[in-house]
């Protein structure tokens, strides 16, 4: 563990936060589909994250906050359902942060159409870049199972942008 | 699709992306700073789920905002019947806090298809409402204990209504498919201790709850005597 004066710890951590913030808020995008939401995963991350920062060891401070993230996101299941209320119509089509629905809503439709766990690993795999053990560490399955989410997910993604894809192409 | 697909769409997706917020970092340090005097402030506690428990009955007791003076009935009358004078007060207050958490605090904040929504059995249950095989509806502390706190004081949420005492409500509510409405309401004491209830519309019709057990014996009976008496009222002619 590493020792610091309050005020080295501050700067430190806030150095890094401001740093990374916008990627980590990015990530938390295509995990939430939501800016806001997004916003507020990569915040309650944050917060832990400095509550551990002595624990953090040099260099390991951006996987440790990805997976923070990536973990808030998953355990938001539980504090959904505390504070949701469900309906019985939805509208058709997900909301832009503009209001609008448009193409560009597309993949993240198709992504919230995923399972939460499946939509972390194609998440870090494919758009944060990690290896598949990354992804592992991160997401807290294994190796194998990341692999076989990471296919399924994509192929998931295929077919609900296929029709999007046809139009594009002709 | 592949990886390249993939990063090309979400870059896409992204163009409508907000501006940063470059206080991010600071608001983080300073919800850390909070988080970490409030470990402290526990200390040992949280090991001790009945030695957080309660001084957070207190804080039902005297932290819910907008009343000037909620009486704490004393272990001893834990057993005995609060007259009818003791139930009514605690009774609207009781109810007006759960419809400022329907209507106020909590509106519907996002859409959930029928089917789709999370399981009860998610909800972390830290200190519940059950109907006993008594009828009386009591407390029930959860798996969770107080580990939720750590949680609970590192969200926003957890600032959103000030209260009297230096406390603060947290409220939420949720309809499950078969129109079964969960309503929380949990107060956070400025030390850190923190009490919270879940009830439901079943709790004010008794026969649509599942029938739990008891209350244990780690529960403050000021606290379980409070809101017995909350639903008992409930029951009353009006």
């Amino acid at each position: 563990m590493r020792t610091f004066t309050r005020r080295g710890r501050d700067k430190e951590f806030s150095a890094f936060a401001a740093a990374r913030w916008l990627a980590l808020r990015r990530t938390a995008f295509l995990l939430t589909g939501d800016w806001h939401e997004a916003e507020d995963v990569v915040q309650t991350a944050l917060v832990k994250l400095y509550v551990a920062w002595p624990r953090v060891r040099a260099g390991t401070a951006e996987a440790y906050a990805r997976t923070t993230v990536t973990r808030v996101f998953l355990d938001g299941r539980r504090k959904r359902s505390a504070t949701e209320l469900s309906v019985a119509d939805v509208p058709d089509g997900r909301p832009t942060p503009t209001g609008s629905v448009d193409a560009r809503g597309d993949l993240v439709v198709a992504l919230r159409a995923l399972p939460r766990g499946q939509r972390a690993v194609v998440v870090l795999r494919y758009w944060d870049d990690l290896s598949v053990e990354q992804t592992a560490a991160a997401v807290g399955v294994s190796p194998g199972t990341v692999k076989s989410q990471s296919s399924k997910g994509l192929q998931a993604l295929r077919e609900h942008l296929g029709r999007h894809y046809a139009e594009e192409a002709t | 699709m592949n990886e390249l697909d993939f990063k090309e769409l979400a870059r896409t997706a992204m163009l409508g992306e907000p501006a940063g917020a470059p206080e991010a970092a600071e608001q983080a340090v300073a919800a850390g700073r909070r988080t970490l005097r409030r470990r402290r402030a526990l200390g040992g506690l949280a090991v001790a789920g009945a030695a957080v428990a309660i001084p957070a009955a207190a804080g039902l007791a005297s932290g819910l905002p907008g009343q000037d003076r909620m009486t704490v009935f004393p272990p001893t009358a834990a057993s005995a019947a609060p007259s009818p004078g003791e139930r009514q007060p605690l009774l609207v207050r009781f109810e007006a806090l759960l419809r400022e958490a329907v209507h106020d605090r909590y509106a519907v904040t996002r859409a959930v298809p029928i089917g789709d929504e999370p399981s009860e059995v998610d909800i972390p249950p830290r200190v519940s409402l059950v109907l006993g095989d008594d009828g009386w509806v009591s407390l029930r502390t959860g798996d969770q204990g107080v580990t939720g706190l750590v949680d609970c004081v590192g969200a926003d949420e957890c600032s959103e209504r000030p209260g009297a005492d230096d406390s603060r409500l947290i409220t939420s509510s949720r309809t499950a498919d078969s129109g079964a409405r969960t309503n929380m309401a949990a107060v956070i004491r400025r030390d850190g201790t923190y009490v919270s209830a879940t009830a439901s519309d079943a709790v004010l019709d008794p026969g649509t709850l599942v029938p739990g057990r008891p209350s244990g014996g780690d529960i403050p009976v000021g606290l379980d005597e409070l809101l017995r008496m909350a639903v008992a009222a409930s029951h009353e002619p009006r």
